[in-house]
This record gives structure tokens, C-alpha cells and sequence, in this order.
């Protein structure tokens, strides 16, 4: 578990929002949330759309949120997001595509085939070649401090972090903003503006003389 | 949040700035840093620096070695207007030092872990006996001092880079070290 064993890499987030701690329902509502927008492992891939959804810090396969002591330790809320996608290689499903259509093409004794039969054929062998494949399995941990209003994230690539952020969204209703340097400052910090002009310094030119 | 809040935005001069600014504070000034609730932190930069051209190549320089950060290598780096993208620090704290590496526009901390610069002390590790309550709680506080240091430092350098001073001090020092004119 990455989140509190070995060398960590991380992206970090402001939370626009806060649960109200003052309703007493407030972790029901985050349990709710994150069940509700938990993985589902589907019965049977039929394209390659992406799968995506929470699981819980102790295993990518658990993604059981009704034990709260599983995803709260009061100020965090912690788990995982696993972004599952089955894809097909190319060249082979070309190959035995066209392998069926003549197939098809000697048992009804034709030269060419009707567009209908060829998007059948399709349809069947790509069925056919995702139920044989197993998905390519992406996951990263996060901890979200709902007191201070921020979120690591232990990835930094950034389409994964974009569809973190859109899960997020769509689980909580809350925007995370990635934090910049800036943001180590106070929001009433006189530098900051000067910051953003300032420009890089070069260091083409010797020091002037002393 | 105001929506016109310009700390939201990405400017992509300010992390290099910023991690040419450690550099110079490792190899030239070499001073602690007071960190309120901490103490003194002392910082290093160590044996690897990325850089970027700026001349919309993406072209990319890795410079290791154990004593990249003052290399001749670097500093050839920075004359010539490479900038610096990646940078592997070590922050040595009073009771303990962490090594990081500060990535990219957002300075992304990547590799984090404690390291143990005497060889007699005890690894801090998970044992068979610590709930994951206890390591979660205690990995969170030590990220939570990392980012206090970092604001500390990055503060330290916004109020040298925005004063009025920077030209004619700061940055003079750094193109002596730079240029070799110490």
C-alpha cells in the first residue's frame, strides 16, 4: 500500500467544498457516494469502453465501502480508483477478420460480401475476442483531508489525474484544483503578482562587477 | 475562492525559477531554513537534475552524478538557457531527513521516502504489530511537515524574486556561481 509504505509520487488538490460535519448524517452521505460510484466488475465486455470506480485502500479487488473504519480515519478519507480497459491487438483481430469473411465467403459460394453480414462478423468476433481478454488494470490511492480541504493523489500522469478528477466530480460534487507553486502563498501574498510577470532569470550575462 | 484568484493559473517560468533558486541556496548559501513547528531544515540538492530547452524541441538533459549540482555540466546548462524542470532534494530536519524530487510546472513531489543519513539509526518500517490507523496517520503528518516545508522555502524565494533587490543581489551571486567568479 502505497500510501504509507515505500517512496511516494503525488499530485496534490485543493477541494472546493467540504462535507457539513454539522449534519449528522455527513459519513453515511460519503459512504453512500462512494458505494454508489464503487467498481463494478461487468459480467461481459462488449466494447472498449473504460470501467471506472473506487476501491478500497486494501485491495483493488474490495469494493465494499460499508465498513467505514475500510475508507475513514477521521480527517481522511482514503481508497483507491481503478480504471479498468480491455483492448483487442489490432493486426490479430484484422487477420481473423478477414480470415471469416472469406470463410463466409466459400460457404455461401460468393465473391463479394453484403456490408450487414461483414458488421455481424464484426460484432461476433470482437465479442468473441474481449470475453478471451482480461482488461488492462490502472489504480492509484488517494487521501483526502476533508478538514483542510486538500487530496494527494499518488499518480502523476495527467490523463489519469484528469479522469481522477472527473470521478471525484461526479462522486461528490466537489472540483478539485490542482494546487500550484503560487498557491504556497497566502491568497492576500503582495508577491503574487509580481510572481506571475517576473519571468525566467538568464544566466547568459557574467555578474556585474563587484 | 475568487474567480480571479491568479494562484490558480500555471505559470510555466514560475518551478524552474524556483528550482534554480534551491540550487543556488544548496551550492551557494548553503543556510537552514527556520520552519515554524519544525525547526531548522537544512537543504541539499542531490545527484540529479533534469533540464528542458526552451527552444519548443522538448528536448530533454539529465545530468547525474554525485556532484551534478555544481557540475560543469549544470552550469553550461543554465548559461545556454536550459531550464530546469526536475530537481532531487534532501531536506535534513531536526530528528530526521527525507529525500524528494520536485517534478514539473506543478512541483509534483515524487520518490518521497525517509533516508537515514546515520547508519546506526533504525529504519522507521511497518512492523507486523503497527494497524494501518497508526502508519496512515503518522505517513500524512510527515507529508503535512513536507508541504509546510516547501511553502516556507517557496515563500523564502517569492520575497527575494518579487523584492527589487533580486537584480542587483541575488542574482548576481547566482551568475558568479554560475560563471565560476566566486
Amino acid at each position: 500500500m502505497k500510501l504509507i509504505k515505500g517512496a511516494r509520487t503525488m499530485r496534490r488538490y485543493i477541494v472546493d467544498g467540504k462535507p457539513s460535519k454539522e449534519d449528522s448524517e455527513w459519513l453515511s452521505t460519503l459512504q453512500n457516494q462512494l458505494q454508489v460510484n464503487a467498481f463494478v466488475n461487468p459480467q461481459n465486455y462488449q466494447r472498449s469502453d473504460e470501467q471506472i470506480g473506487w476501491v478500497t485502500a486494501e485491495s483493488i479487488l474490495d469494493a465494499d465501502f460499508s465498513l467505514m473504519e475500510k475508507w475513514f480515519l477521521d480527517p481522511y478519507v482514503y481508497g483507491q480508483i481503478r480504471i479498468d480497459k480491455k483492448t483487442l491487438p489490432s493486426n490479430l483481430f484484422r487477420a481473423m477478420f478477414e480470415m471469416r469473411v472469406k470463410e463466409w465467403m466459400l460457404t455461401n459460394n460468393r465473391d463479394r460480401i453484403p456490408k450487414n453480414e461483414k458488421a455481424d462478423i464484426k460484432d461476433v468476433l470482437q465479442a468473441e475476442l474481449f470475453a478471451q481478454t482480461l482488461p488492462r488494470v490502472k489504480t492509484a490511492e488517494f487521501c483526502w483531508n476533508v478538514d483542510q480541504q486538500y487530496l494527494i493523489l499518488l499518480n502523476i500522469s495527467d490523463s489519469f489525474n484528469e479522469k481522477f478528477c472527473e470521478h471525484f466530480y461526479t462522486t461528490f460534487g466537489l472540483t478539485l484544483r490542482p494546487q500550484t507553486p503560487l498557491m504556497f502563498l497566502k491568497s492576500s501574498d503582495p508577491n503574487i503578482e509580481t510572481m506571475t510577470k517576473c519571468g525566467v532569470s538568464g544566466f547568459r550575462a557574467r555578474a556585474l562587477p563587484q | 475562492m475568487s474567480e480571479l484568484d491568479l494562484r490558480d493559473e500555471v505559470y510555466p517560468h514560475i518551478a524552474p525559477e524556483f528550482y534554480v533558486w534551491l540550487l543556488y541556496q544548496s551550492e551557494v548559501r548553503d543556510e537552514s531554513f527556520e520552519v515554524e513547528g519544525i525547526g531548522p531544515v537544512e537543504l541539499y540538492l542531490q545527484d540529479r537534475l533534469s533540464f528542458t530547452s526552451t527552444d519548443g524541441e522538448n528536448a530533454r538533459a539529465v545530468i547525474t552524478g554525485q556532484d551534478a549540482p555544481n557540475s560543469a555540466e549544470t552550469k553550461a546548462a543554465l548559461i545556454t538557457g536550459k531550464i530546469l524542470s526536475d530537481v532531487k532534494v534532501i531536506l535534513k530536519l531536526p530528528a530526521c531527513s527525507y529525500m524528494l524530487t520536485l517534478k514539473g510546472d506543478l512541483c509534483d513531489i515524487s520518490s518521497l521516502k525517509q533516508v537515514n543519513e546515520d547508519a546506526d539509526a533504525e529504519p522507521d518500517v511497518i512492523e507486523e504489530d503497527d494497524t494501518f490507523d497508526a502508519f496512515l496517520l503518522l505517513r500524512m503528518k510527515e507529508y503535512e511537515d513536507i508541504v509546510l516545508i516547501l511553502e516556507t522555502l517557496f515563500r523564502t524565494f517569492a520575497e527575494q524574486r518579487a523584492s527589487e533587490d533580486w537584480h542587483t543581489t541575488t542574482l548576481q551571486e547566482m551568475r558568479r556561481w554560475v560563471h565560476d567568479e566566486e
